[in-house]
Order: C-alpha cells, then sequence, then structure tokens
C-alpha cells in the first residue's frame, strides 16, 4: 500500500507545481478517474478548473481533449462525423473522430450546450462508445470526462437535468483560493511566464491497474451499511427533501470511498472516507424542498443533517 | 486466508475464556449475596442454598451478554490502531484478491501482538474479587450470631400461614381443618414460650437458673422437625404374662402395708 500512496503524493506533488491549492478538489478529481467514472465541476470563472483538469491528464500521460459548449454545438462536433474522403479518383465515407475520442475529456461549461449535445456527450460517457450511423466506436481506456459549469451567468443555458447529472459520479466545488493561496498563484504566473516542468506521475496501464485496485479495496460490513443508510436516509428526510439520492449514489459513495482509502495509502475503507465522499456524491442528486430553500439551506447543510442523523 | 481465519478464530476463543472468568466472578458474587440475603431472612422452606438458582441465571444472563458482543469491535477498541481494518479484513476473509492479502497480512502481523490479558478489567475483578472475600467474611461472621430479618420481614411472612399453616397467628383453630389447631401450630408456640417467653431465666424445679444460650449450642432446625409417626400398641397382653404374690412383701415392708399390697395383688390376680 505504501507503493501506491507514494505514487499518489509524487502525482500530487507534481500538481502542486502548477495548481496552488485546491488540494481536496485535486484528491476528489483523481477519486473520480480511479472509479473509473465522471466528474462535475462547478465553480466560479478563473479557479483554475480546465488548468487542473488539463495538468492531471498530462500527469497521467493521457490522451486530452477540450470541447468549449456552445448552444450551437451539435452532437456530431462531439462524436465525430463521416466525412467523404477522395483516394485514388475513389470517393468513399470515412470516420472523423471528434474530441470524444480521448482519454480525458474537458467538457467546459457544459450547461451551456444544448440538451440533445449533452445527451450525446452523457451517453458516450455512460457506454464508453459512440454510434455514429450503423457503427459503433468504441473509446478509448481510460476514459473520463470532466465537464464544468459555473454557478453564476445562468441566462440561455441548458441546466441538466437530474436524471443526466446522475450519471457523474461527483460534483466538486471549486472554491476560491485562500489569499495566501492567491498570494502565491500571483508570484508564481504574474512574473515568471515559463511553464513549470512536468513529469508523467502515473502511465495509461499504472491508471488501469489503479482502477482495478480501487475495486478490490475491501469495506467492512457495517461501514457498508452506514453508507447505504445514508443514501436511503435523503429520501425519508421529506421535510428537508423533496427528492432523495438513487441507488446509483450508494454504489458511488462505496466506490469513491474505496478511491480515497487506495489514495490515502490504506487497504480498507474508513468510516470517514464514507462521510467526506458522501457530499460530492449525494450534493447533485438530491432536491430541496421549498422549506428547506426558504431557510436557506444548501445542498451540503442538508447532507451534513442526513450524516448525523445516521451516525 | 486459512491461517488469518484461524488466528482470528483462535483469539476470539482466548477472548471467550476471559469472558467466563468474568462472569463467573458475577455468579459467584451473585450467589453469597443472595445467600446471605437468604440466611439473614431465615424464611421457612427456603434453603440458602436454593442461592445457586438465581446466581447461576446470573451467570447464564451475564454470559450470554457478554458472548454477544462483537469481539471484534472489542479488539479495535483496545488496539485503535486496527480500527476499522480488522473488522474489514473479518468481513473480507473469504475474499482473495490482492489488497485483502495485504490487509490480512498487517493484520496478522499485529494480531500477534494482541494480549488476551486486556480483555481483563483489572479494576472490576479487583472490586468483584475483594467483594467476594468481604461477603464470604460477612457469611462466617454472621452465622454465629444468628441475625435474623424475619420480624423485619414480617409483613410477608404474615401471608405465609394462610397457605402453609406455618409461623404466626397460628394459635386459632383453622376453619379448613375441622376446627383443629394446625399441625405446626402447637409446635411454633412451644418453642416460642420456651425461647422467648423469659430470655434468660430457665427454672428446675423451684431453682431458677441464669441461662445463655448461645447460637453455637443450638441444634434445633425447625426444618428438620418431621411430622410424628404414630405407633400401633396390642391392647391384650401375652398369655405367659401374669401376676401372683410375690414374697417379696416380707422386705423391710411395715406390717399394715404388707397386707394391703397383699391384697392388691390378690385381687389382681382373681381379675385378669
Amino acid at each position: 500500500m505504501t507503493t501506491y500512496k507514494k505514487v499518489f503524493d509524487d502525482l500530487f506533488s507534481e500538481m502542486s507545481k502548477v495548481i496552488v491549492g485546491q488540494d481536496e478538489v485535486i484528491q476528489q478529481l483523481v477519486i473520480a478517474i480511479m472509479a473509473n467514472s465522471n466528474a462535475l465541476l462547478e465553480g466560479y470563472p478563473g479557479v483554475a478548473k480546465t488548468m487542473m483538469v488539463k495538468t492531471l491528464a498530462k500527469l497521467m500521460d493521457l490522451k486530452f481533449s477540450r470541447i468549449q459548449n456552445t448552444p450551437d454545438l451539435m452532437p456530431s462536433d462531439i462524436t465525430g462525423t463521416n466525412i467523404i474522403e477522395e483516394q485514388a479518383g475513389k470517393r468513399q465515407f470515412k470516420f472523423q473522430p471528434g474530441p470524444i475520442f480521448a482519454n480525458v475529456v474537458l467538457s467546459d461549461e457544459i450547461n451551456r450546450a444544448t440538451p440533445k449535445t449533452q445527451s450525446a456527450l452523457l451517453e458516450a460517457m455512460q457506454e464508453k462508445q459512440v454510434t455514429i450511423g450503423n457503427v459503433t466506436y468504441r473509446l478509448d481506456l481510460p476514459f473520463f470526462v470532466l465537464a464544468t459549469q459555473n454557478p453564476i451567468e445562468q441566462e440561455g443555458t441548458y441546466p441538466l437535468p437530474e436524471a443526466q447529472a446522475d450519471r457523474f459520479l461527483l460534483k466538486i466545488k471549486v472554491k476560491y483560493p485562500k489569499y495566501e493561496e492567491e498570494l502565491e498563484v500571483v508570484n508564481r504566473y504574474a512574473f515568471d511566464s515559463q511553464e513549470p516542468r512536468l513529469r508523467a506521475a502515473l502511465s495509461r496501464s499504472q491508471v488501469l491497474q489503479l482502477q482495478q485496485l480501487t475495486r478490490q479495496v475491501p469495506i467492512a460490513n457495517d461501514i457498508k451499511e452506514r453508507a447505504v443508510k445514508i443514501v436511503t436516509t435523503t429520501r425519508e428526510v421529506s421535510d428537508l427533501l423533496a427528492y432523495g439520492a438513487s441507488p446509483r449514489a450508494s454504489i458511488g459513495i462505496i466506490l469513491a470511498a474505496k478511491a480515497r482509502a487506495l489514495i490515502n495509502g490504506r487497504n480498507y475503507v474508513s468510516v470517514e472516507d464514507i462521510h467526506t465522499m458522501a457530499y460530492p456524491i449525494l450534493r447533485h442528486r438530491i432536491i430541496l424542498n421549498f422549506e428547506s430553500e426558504r431557510k436557506g439551506l444548501t445542498s451540503d447543510d442538508v447532507i451534513e443533517q442526513v450524516i448525523k442523523k445516521v451516525r | 486466508m486459512e491461517s488469518f481465519s484461524k488466528v482470528l478464530e483462535d483469539t476470539r476463543m482466548s477472548i471467550n475464556k476471559i469472558l467466563i472468568l468474568d462472569a463467573s466472578l458475577v455468579g459467584i458474587l451473585a450467589f453469597l449475596l443472595i445467600f446471605w440475603i437468604l440466611s439473614f431472612l431465615n424464611i421457612p422452606l427456603l434453603n440458602p442454598y436454593y442461592a445457586l438458582v438465581p446466581a447461576a441465571v446470573v451467570f447464564i444472563a451475564v454470559l450470554i451478554r457478554k458472548f454477544r458482543t462483537n469481539k471484534i469491535l472489542e479488539i479495535e477498541k483496545r488496539y485503535p490502531s486496527m480500527d476499522e481494518a480488522l473488522r474489514t479484513a473479518s468481513d473480507n476473509a473469504n475474499r482473495n484478491n490482492q489488497v485483502v492479502r495485504d490487509l490480512q497480512a498487517e493484520i496478522l502481523t499485529q494480531l500477534r501482538s494482541v494480549e488476551v490479558a486486556a480483555f481483563a478489567e483489572p479494576r472490576t475483578i479487583y472490586v468483584q474479587t475483594v467483594l467476594i472475600g468481604l461477603l464470604c467474611f460477612a457469611i462466617v461472621f454472621s452465622a454465629p450470631l444468628s441475625v435474623t430479618f424475619t420480624h423485619a420481614a414480617g409483613g410477608i411472612l404474615d401471608k405465609i400461614p394462610k397457605t402453609l399453616n406455618l409461623g404466626h397467628n397460628t394459635d386459632s383453630p383453622d376453619p379448613e381443618n375441622d376446627g383443629q389447631k394446625p399441625f405446626f401450630s402447637n409446635m411454633v408456640t412451644a418453642v416460642t414460650d420456651a425461647l422467648f417467653g423469659q430470655p434468660s431465666v430457665a427454672k428446675i424445679g423451684d431453682k431458677e437458673l441464669e441461662a445463655q444460650l448461645t447460637p453455637q449450642g443450638t441444634e434445633l432446625d425447625v426444618r428438620n422437625v418431621q411430622d410424628v409417626q404414630g405407633r400401633d400398641f396390642t391392647d391384650t397382653l401375652p398369655n405367659e404374662v401374669y401376676a401372683r404374690a410375690s414374697e417379696a412383701y416380707e422386705e423391710n415392708i411395715q406390717k399394715d402395708e404388707q397386707e394391703l399390697i397383699k391384697n392388691y395383688f390378690e385381687k389382681i390376680a382373681d381379675n385378669p
């Protein structure tokens, strides 16, 4: 386990050369990757969301692509399309892969794309394959979609429906850096234009191996039951929530907790893993009722109450 | 991992032994306490040795409660380094993958340092042992004193004679027994009169003697009193038994009295 911990420590150490602070966000991104799933990053513009994802892809030696979502973006702009190509005087269709054919796909401002385009992207991340015409193309593994959205400028956007949002394992909140961290950002990027030298901390095969290892991390029965209890309780607190989380959240919370344990060099899941991961797993899967909104409660406040209730 | 399961089972068994000892102490304590109380109360038909029954119940109850506790959690509580890890390894003992194997190997190393003595609570054992000692002394020292709380518990005992015909207020005739006094009433009254009538004075002939009854010398045990066994006697005497005038009246008997005795025997001989 110490070997794996060292691998992750190296990864985080390299990340810190580019990203100042945001340790929790970076850890949650890696958790999503280790759980072989996708993450939704929510944060104000300019908090290094894109840079984080890009750097992570570089450090894992994975193919990176970026989709800038706009209302006029078509599904084929993401998945790719068949184009007519002339070869030896003969015209034939040739598949031109879209940006989805990468290992790490950053879908920037996903809520600006139309539901049709969002749907194409979400299908790809769920099935890990795209179908164009009659042909199905399997996506290269590992495959992650890290989508971003910002909580402001909601005009002209298409917020992800709950069913679509449910497909993202985590909803990671990217907060503004602390004063000292922001000072460090300024020192690092306002004076020196040279990009820091990064070395890949993980290879593609290692990522795949670690993903397998994540699922092997054992969990005690009582801790597993606690995780499921947290999720089911969200369906019972009708005084706080209009809708609770789906069983997919139960799977997600266990998987994410396993990944967190592995990253921290532990070969078992702890209660702390479950509690920590409950927030990013559940916050986009629950819908507050009117009373909770009137009181000014946030999803995280409700999750905290649910965890306290289960304790 | 077979060895892991075996080590875990061995540890569980060792803990169980400590728990049996713990429960035994509680059982002994319960026995002595109830025995002591019963000796004090001196309730008829309730031998102090009946304290074994509730003591056995206490022992079994404590044992069941202790056996039901999760041993894994007990180990984790005493060895925080194994917190959550031990129960994870235990719950996943039948899984066989790299991470589980690593975890079990780590836990095995730590399990070797587990001392069974850690599960005995020295403070509790000390208190229990001291209490057992004190109760033993209390029983031994209180026995000769014959301290009894029978009267203190009179309220309860008053209800017993109605069904058992024992104890107080038994002088009155029992309507359910043809107006006869219950069998024990005479005995109890007699004992009561003799023992409690005049505490320190006994009369022999016309002389008053001062006597002190000590428990050491008292061998009367109400529990040993049994019903009187009836014995049949034959009404007729055997044939060879007869009476006749004896020559013995000549011995130092006055003349007029000799005549009286002679006549008496002659009458008997004539009217057998």
